[in-house]
């Protein structure tokens, strides 16, 4: 959906938006073909953002909107929105990454451990 | 000073309560009321003889109460040595070295459960195909195996077990098992920031004090790292493509036994084993649990000519056209070869194309490219250590 079709959407529904599509994003690795499997895992990297950018230009009120996701049951809902408010609510955030950073082997422990390495040596400045 | 008094149990206490630690009675010996680590049977001439479980299960057993995985290879002779103990009837002996086996109290009757469920994984037999003499039966030969055909006339060898998956299950357990969970924070109200300091990290893996040791049972994890940890139920015919439905079932393995359910792992195997058309993903599942390993075992296991099913080679700098202009003798040396896990490899494979926060938008391998050798091989190294594949 474009952007100016979620400018109309209330910011609760966004958030409903964007839960689901990070859980679709969650199962993209059960696809065997990898070049299909990014490909998705990219489309739908895409679509969220398109929802944290609306948020963001609501303020930091609908941004933060995203908070309780990062108690979310699903570790990308909890991986993604921990990227989206590590400029907002940061300790929250962090510590959303930290726990999934020791996590059990696989993929969302190593995106959180890169994320995190980033913010440690500082190449990674999320806005 | 931390004291752990370490004592033997009623194995049915006058309360009612279960008991929470070793038994040692004319059963056997046991911990908590059910699960053996040595087993009561009788020989021919009705008397009764004492043996200690196997190894394997006896790992399985004692990880699984107590939340974390234990070699209990350092006590196992002198579980043997109890057991003739026994038969003996030399009990003060036996039971005083059961106690000197300074296995703990289990850390909850939640324990129990996870006991009781991993005794219905550890007995994989179909009584049907693994019909039994009653146990002290007249005949002699109480708990052997008789014959299907009912005509009891000899004793058969065991036979290889038919429910596959559970049996591989059963082989995972002492690896598997990770930690019981344990209640997590309450959820703070929507939209209000209270900042809390950043917990240190935990070490990947804690150390593990041993069989024997005083300290109390670590305190758990609770993180599930799938979306649902309960397997989307198989569909009764075999579809089109199998790899799906197994990276669902390892997902859910590894989010069950995170949380210490094992009762969701026994029916994920059931099931499993049920719709029986998964079985060319059984490699990938089972491989999917190796803990990790060095970077020289994984580069020594390439190196090893042969079919490796569950495995696939992985070059740590990637083969493509975006590498063209690196030296390609580099690229295919022995050196930048490991071979890991299948769906792990996946993972990897997936994770160099893939969009990413912390590169700025980029995937992997945009950010690697035009980058030399060793950068690359450094980047992906570390994936692999972050991953859990190398140590």
């Amino acid at each position: 959906m474009k952007s100016e079709a979620l400018d109309s959407v209330k910011t609760a529904d966004l958030v409903a938006r964007y839960i689901a599509l990070s859980v679709k994003q969650s199962t993209a690795h059960y696809e065997e073909d990898v070049a299909i499997a990014a490909r998705e895992y990219n489309r739908l990297y895409r679509a969220t953002h398109a929802i944290s950018d609306v948020l963001r230009a609501r303020g930091v009120e609908a941004r933060n909107a995203l908070v309780p996701l990062l108690q979310h049951a699903n570790p990308q809902v909890r991986l993604n929105a921990a990227h989206q408010l590590l400029a907002v609510t940061h300790d929250e955030a962090y510590a959303a990454l930290q726990k999934l950073g020791d996590g059990p082997p696989g993929l969302f422990r190593l995106r959180a451990r890169m994320a995190l390495e980033g913010l440690a040596d500082g190449t990674y400045k999320p806005t | 000073m931390h004291i752990q008094h370490i004592r033997l149990w009623p194995r049915r206490p006058p309360d009612g309560a279960p008991p929470l630690g070793l038994c040692c009675d004319a059963e056997g010996l046991s911990l908590g009321p059910n699960s053996p680590l040595i087993r009561r049977s009788s020989d021919r001439d009705g008397r009764a003889r004492y043996r200690a479980r196997s190894l394997f299960e006896t790992n399985a057993i004692l990880s699984v109460g107590y939340g974390r995985e234990i070699d209990a290879f350092p006590i196992y002779r002198k579980l043997e040595r109890i057991a003739e103990w026994m038969t003996a009837g030399e009990w003060t002996k036996a039971s005083l070295a059961a106690l000197h086996l300074r296995l703990p109290a289990l850390p909850d009757r939640a324990a129990l459960t996870r006991l009781q469920e991993a005794e219905a994984i550890l007995k994989v037999w179909v009584p049907d195909l693994h019909p039994r003499w009653p146990a002290h039966s007249d005949e002699g030969h109480g708990g052997w195996f008789r014959p299907r055909d009912g005509s009891g006339s000899l004793l058969v060898p065991v036979q290889a077990p038919v429910r596959i998956f559970t049996e591989i299950i059963r082989r995972l357990l002492p690896r598997l098992l990770r930690k019981p969970p344990v209640p997590r924070p309450p959820r703070r109200p929507a939209g209000r920031s209270a900042p809390s300091p950043p917990k240190p990290t935990a070490p990947e893996e804690a150390e593990s004090p041993g069989i024997g040791h005083n300290n109390p049972p670590e305190e758990i994890e609770s993180e599930a790292h799938v979306p649902n940890p309960l397997v989307p139920p198989l569909p009764a015919e075999r579809p089109d493509r199998t790899y799906p439905w197994g990276r669902s079932v390892a997902d859910a393995l590894a989010a069950t036994f995170a949380m210490g359910n094992m009762a969701a792992v026994h029916a994920i195997a059931r099931m499993v084993d049920a719709a029986g058309w998964l079985a060319d993903q059984y490699a990938n599942i089972e491989s999917y649990f190796d803990p990790p390993k060095t970077y020289e075992e994984l580069s020594a296991n390439a190196r090893i000519k042969g079919p490796h099913p569950g495995y696939e080679d992985h070059h740590i700098v990637e083969q493509g056209r975006q590498n063209d202009f690196l030296d390609q003798d580099q690229i295919q040396s022995p050196e930048n070869i490991v071979r890991i896990p299948y769906y792990r490899h996946k993972d990897v494979q997936s994770y160099y194309q893939t969009t990413l926060e912390e590169l700025g938008g980029l995937t992997p391998r945009e950010y690697l490219k035009g980058k030399s050798f060793e950068e690359q091989f450094d980047f992906g190294l570390k994936a692999l250590r972050k991953l859990g594949i190398v140590k």
